[in-house]
């Protein structure tokens, strides 16, 4: 907690160039809102498993 | 805001926690494996440090990698293989290779999205070096720049896909570090001619969103700083040479940069560049 106080007291607040790289990299993020559909990543684990058997 | 991203101490924000994240208003938060312990206790921790500030989208990031790296574990989450399964497959079935690191990382990213994180510090872009030490190893995707490069573009897209935003990491090149930079800072001594295969796979996937610069020193560019704090390698090699016009993080500075000349005092209010 110390170091967090710190290194908040001495930064500067963010700049425009950097908010706008910032909400450029979370535009395309989203939060799933519930449980995982456990079909759809079986299907993708059973897949990748299939073709890493290939090696 | 403040251009930096904090840590927390455990399972759940302490009152000092809270008020502080509040009140200074931090870019984003790490979990590490401290913070994380069931589905439903990870979604509330996320769900709070979201609530903190009301933006549409906080930056919640983790490093869940596969194979040794990885915070969110067995047997409440699922393991994955570390990065050398795709390039060993790369070897004979480059197109399966692709398509297998782009399901794993979807599959991935869906764990992460459940739990409210929405940024995994992958792929590593490093290219790997006979000789090197294992700090990088076998989580590496390759010792070939290009195959690098293609695997860790599957590897965003798989995790695009999910709704997650990967990082490339760590610029500009970790893969001939002799020594383990979490325990003190390598110095790669390669000319600049040979250090251009270390940029390859960063320039190619230059238009990526987010970036991680490493702790190592470089003596073709700057041998004094390490990469996270050297202007010279930010500007000069990552910004201009590589062509990285993304957000730019640095590897965690409690690593031993900290622990040594470059404590996190230093590095913050003189170093550390928004």
């Amino acid at each position: 907690m110390d170091d967090m106080v710190g290194i908040a007291k001495a930064l500067s607040p963010m700049s425009a160039k950097t908010a706008e790289r910032l909400d450029r990299a979370l535009a395309p993020t989203s939060a799933f809102d519930g449980p995982n559909d456990l079909a759809e990543q079986q299907t993708l684990l059973a897949t990748r498993d299939q073709l890493l058997a290939l090696a | 805001m403040l251009p930096a991203i904090f840590g927390l101490s455990g399972l759940v924000l302490t009152d000092d926690e809270r008020a502080f994240f509040r009140d200074c208003d931090p870019a984003g938060y790490i979990l590490f494996g401290r913070n994380i312990e069931t589905r439903a206790q990870a979604r509330a921790l996320t769900d709070e440090l979201r609530a903190l500030h009301g933006r549409d989208r906080t930056f919640i990031c983790i490093d869940q990698e596969g194979g040794r790296v990885a915070r969110m574990k067995p047997p409440v989450w699922l393991p994955y293989p570390a990065g050398e399964a795709f390039d060993r497959l790369y070897e004979t079935a480059p197109a399966s290779a692709i398509e297998a690191a782009r399901a794993n990382a979807h599959a991935l990213g869906l764990d992460l999205a459940e739990a409210g994180i929405n940024v995994d510090c992958l792929p590593l872009l490093d290219v790997r070096q006979p000789g090197a030490h294992d700090v990088i190893g076998d989580r590496a995707l390759g010792t070939e720049p290009m195959r690098v490069a293609a695997l860790g573009r599957a590897t965003l897209d798989g995790l695009a896909r999910a709704g997650i935003a990967g990082v490339v990491k760590h610029m500009p090149g970790h893969g001939r570090s002799l020594v383990d930079s979490h325990k003190e800072t390598p110095l790669v001594t390669a000319s600049a001619e040979e250090l251009e295969l270390d940029l390859a796979p960063f320039r190619t996937l230059r238009n990526a969103n987010i970036g991680m610069t490493g702790h190592l020193r470089f003596t073709a560019w700057d041998a004094e700083n390490p990469a996270t704090l050297s202007p010279f390698v930010i500007e000069e090699v990552i910004r201009k040479a590589i062509g990285f016009d993304g957000l730019l993080l640095t590897d965690d500075l409690d690593m031993q940069i900290a622990g040594q000349k470059w404590t996190i005092w230093w590095a913050s209010p003189r170093r550390f560049r928004p």
